[in-house]
């Protein structure tokens, strides 16, 4: 599917409504040897502080981590953006947060996520946009795939509500529609 | 100068502009941007291009050079103003029940509130030492590099769409009485009772470029940091090392970290997940 060299790789994971189970099965499906780092945006109740974190680790016996600020992004880490901050990533490889008004009704905003990601690491970068309610997510899938990204949806008849992975179709920006075992599958190919 | 060896890239905008644009923001508004988070910098910028019609970075630098009330709208634009009263709740919990015990007894109590935004912390704060019957003695800094949000903290009238989380918050904090005790409802707005206010001296200071100018028993600056790099953190947790007295207490935001400032060790840590540290 593409020759970049894996060790620069980085995923993002973008999803809403009914995506919790979901990111559950990629993660409990990655490959042990699984280097490459994945940021995970979702959108999560405010003031539910805490807690997301461990219902992610328990079931996949992955480390996932809430990411401080200026937290740097290492090999193999699982990040998940903290609930009521937007999640940044900056070209030094780390990550920033930012307490801006909501983007797409949403804080953290995946648009805010992605868009960051691509500017970041560009045609290293894989975004993947879950099953989810609204539009968020969309503008950021386009421009990883403009900066050189590959971009991938859920394939909308598997998603509980399709209307996040149908937004980003409709820009046409979207390289691969895959259900979540393609998912799992692909990046343990990578 | 210092940002010159940074090699500071955005994507929207030429190298070369930048350059033009944190040198001369440094130069003629003393303020350090080229040391702000990045991606959230040119985020703002962005925003600001297509809120007031920029096309491009040089003309935008041009204009802020040359106006400075232009320049004071647009820091006040890109700067993040996003705050709650008694945000994070068990913050709060932790200061009435950890921090102000042990600074009861001072003849004064210092705090200064390092970005102060449109106020509502500072009025949180304000309560909370009301409450704990301290207020009297506390001499309050509330400093911001905006001074247009300094203008609306001194008025301490916010939106009626915001009381409903704010009661919330100041419950789980541990608040006493009603929050409707400390202010007036008028029209679409509630107005804090500017008695809270009584020892608190406002004032515009950048944390950027700003150096210290008292000292304090309490700092607290939370969700402001985020907006800096490394290299500005460092610099203002340097800054406000040498603005606390012995003994004295920072507090910072949730997710923000003192783990890569370079003295952390020289503090304790008062409550690790509301990021509360004293000075040894």
């Amino acid at each position: 599917m593409t020759n970049l060299k894996s060790k620069n790789r980085v995923i993002v994971i973008g999803g809403s409504a009914g995506s919790i189970p979901v990111v559950n099965a990629i993660l409990s499906g990655l490959s042990k040897e699984n280097k490459i780092p994945i940021i995970i945006c979702l959108h999560r109740m405010k003031n539910i502080s805490s807690g997301m974190d461990e219902v992610f680790s328990s079931k996949s016996l992955l480390h996932v981590i809430e990411p401080h600020d200026k937290e740097e992004i290492k090999k193999g880490g699982i990040y998940l953006a903290p609930s009521n901050y937007h999640l940044l990533i900056e070209k030094n490889n780390s990550f920033s947060l930012s307490t801006e008004e909501l983007v797409n009704y949403s804080r953290p905003s995946i648009d805010l996520t992605l868009e960051s990601a691509a500017y970041a690491y560009r045609n290293n970068l894989i975004g993947i946009l879950l099953t989810g309610a609204n539009k968020d997510g969309a503008k950021g899938m386009q421009v990883i795939k403009k900066m050189g990204g590959i971009t991938i949806v859920q394939e909308p008849t598997e998603c509980s509500v399709p209307t996040m992975p149908l937004a980003a179709l409709s820009l046409k920006c979207i390289d691969h529609k895959m259900t979540t075992l393609k998912i799992i599958q692909y990046i343990n190919t990578l | 100068m210092l940002f010159f060896k940074k090699n500071i890239t955005m994507v929207k905008f030429k190298k070369s502009d930048l350059d033009y644009f944190f040198e001369n923001t440094l130069k003629k508004h003393n303020v350090d941007l080229g040391n702000y988070a990045q991606a959230s910098l040119e985020r703002r910028i962005e925003r600001f291009f297509s809120l007031y019609h920029f096309e491009n970075l040089l003309d935008l630098t041009n204009k802020l050079i040359e106006n400075n009330q232009f320049f004071d709208l647009f820091i006040k634009e890109i700067t993040v103003n996003t705050t709650e009263m008694f945000r994070d709740p068990l913050c709060w919990k932790s200061i009435r029940e950890e921090v102000i015990p042990e600074l009861k007894d001072l003849p004064s109590i210092r705090i200064w509130h390092a970005g102060c935004s449109s106020g509502e912390e500072v009025f949180s704060m304000a309560i909370l030492l009301k409450e704990e019957g301290v207020l009297d003695k506390a001499k309050i800094v509330a400093s911001d590099l905006n001074k247009d949000i300094i203008e609306t903290a001194k008025k301490g009238s916010y939106s009626l769409k915001t009381i409903e989380i704010n009661e919330e918050n100041y419950f789980a904090s541990g608040g006493k009485n009603q929050l409707s005790d400390y202010y007036t409802k008028v029209d679409n707005t509630y107005l804090m009772n500017q008695s809270l206010l009584e020892n608190v001296r406002f004032l515009k200071h950048d944390l950027s470029t700003g150096g210290i100018f008292s000292k304090f028993d309490i700092i607290i600056c939370r969700n402001v940091l985020i907006y800096f790099n490394k290299d500005l953190q460092e610099k203002v947790f340097s800054l406000y090392q040498n603005s606390l007295f012995k003994k004295g207490f920072v507090i910072i935001g949730k997710k923000e970290s003192m783990a890569y400032y370079s003295n952390a060790r020289m503090y304790n840590i008062v409550n690790e997940s509301e990021n509360i540290y004293r000075l040894k």
